[in-house]
């Protein structure tokens, strides 16, 4: 059974708050709610460490039975998941 | 001496590039393994929250000193720096020292017993040092990680990642694989290495070097 929750990082998503984005995600990932719907919308920038937080989000899910589905990223954001192959590996709605 | 409870990517790097009976150094082309631990040192500082990256450039999180000189003194290099270079830019000149640091690396793994130091004779007269394993544990457990990592569809850890980008860029890797499983496990490889921009900047790196090689030898 799928459960999911929704989120939304804003502005930018980096070494500076990774930390913060990686506790706020897992945080989610509690009791039955395998499924991390992330709408990426509202982000103008991600960086290396950016791009670990969504995976470390992703494993954890994927170890529920769940997984993260990353929507509407701005086509800065789209060309970084592609690049990376983020888009293969998680769930990208563009 | 007992060995450090979680070996840094540098460590791990060398003990799969040393040659299990001989304690050798595996024959890698040019370069690579220099730039490859100059690589596994931005990468233990973006592990550690003081640096981050992205196509274009390294950027400073934190000064604050890791309290690990090996880490520490990269990291003053590019705080002190003061512009933000790409990746291959410094990949490119925390390797420009050569073999030191990865002089630096063995030295701390026979310091805390997983590496041997012994002093070999070539040809009975040269003397030459190589690095057999203590027990090989340590090792053994690396390989099996990597060859775990690559036999499954797990999203992998960041740690592993970052290794398997590595281990691609010296080569090493296809070492490691038969011809049937280099084959099978290419993509895989691929897909595990370039979630990581630094493992995309490494082997991009290398192989400009070796271009760049080629072409001075041609071209004195």
């Amino acid at each position: 059974m799928t459960t999911s929750k929704d989120c939304k990082p804003i502005g930018r998503l980096d070494g500076a708050n990774a930390a913060t984005y990686e506790k706020e995600f897992l945080g989610l990932l509690v009791d039955d709610v395998n499924t991390l719907n992330i709408d990426l919308s509202g982000l103008d920038y991600v960086s290396s460490a950016g791009l670990r937080v969504l995976l470390v989000a992703a494993k954890a899910a994927k170890g529920k039975g769940g997984k993260v589905v990353l929507s509407s990223p701005k086509p800065a954001i789209l060309e970084v998941l592609k690049i990376s192959g983020f888009d293969k590996i998680l769930e990208v709605r563009a | 001496m007992t060995a450090p409870n979680k070996l840094t990517l540098a460590e791990e790097l060398v003990l799969i590039a040393l040659d299990d009976e001989s304690g050798s150094l595996l024959s890698l082309p040019p370069f690579s393994l220099e730039v490859a631990m100059a690589a596994s040192l931005l990468m233990e500082l973006e592990l550690a929250g003081r640096i981050d990256s992205d196509e274009q450039k390294v950027f400073v999180i934190s000064p604050k000193p890791t309290g690990k000189a090996i880490l520490d003194e990269p990291l003053e290099e590019i705080v002190a720096e003061g512009r933000q270079l790409p990746t291959s830019a410094w990949l490119r000149r925390l390797a420009a020292p050569g073999p030191v640091l990865r002089e630096r690396v063995i030295a701390g793994l026979v310091d805390h017993g997983v590496l041997q130091s012994v002093e070999k004779r070539l040809l009975w007269v040269f003397k030459t040092r190589v690095y057999p394993p203590t027990s090989g544990i340590e090792e053994r457990e690396v390989k099996s990680r990597v060859m775990t990592l690559l036999n499954n569809d797990e999203i992998p850890d960041t740690r592993d990642a970052l290794l398997v980008g590595l281990l691609r860029a010296t080569g090493i890797m296809y070492r490691l694989l038969s011809s049937t499983e280099r084959e099978r496990l290419r993509d895989r490889i691929d897909q595990i290495a370039n979630l990581e921009e630094i493992n995309r900047a490494l082997s991009a790196t290398i192989s400009e070097l070796l271009i760049e090689l080629t072409s001075a030898s041609f071209h004195p």
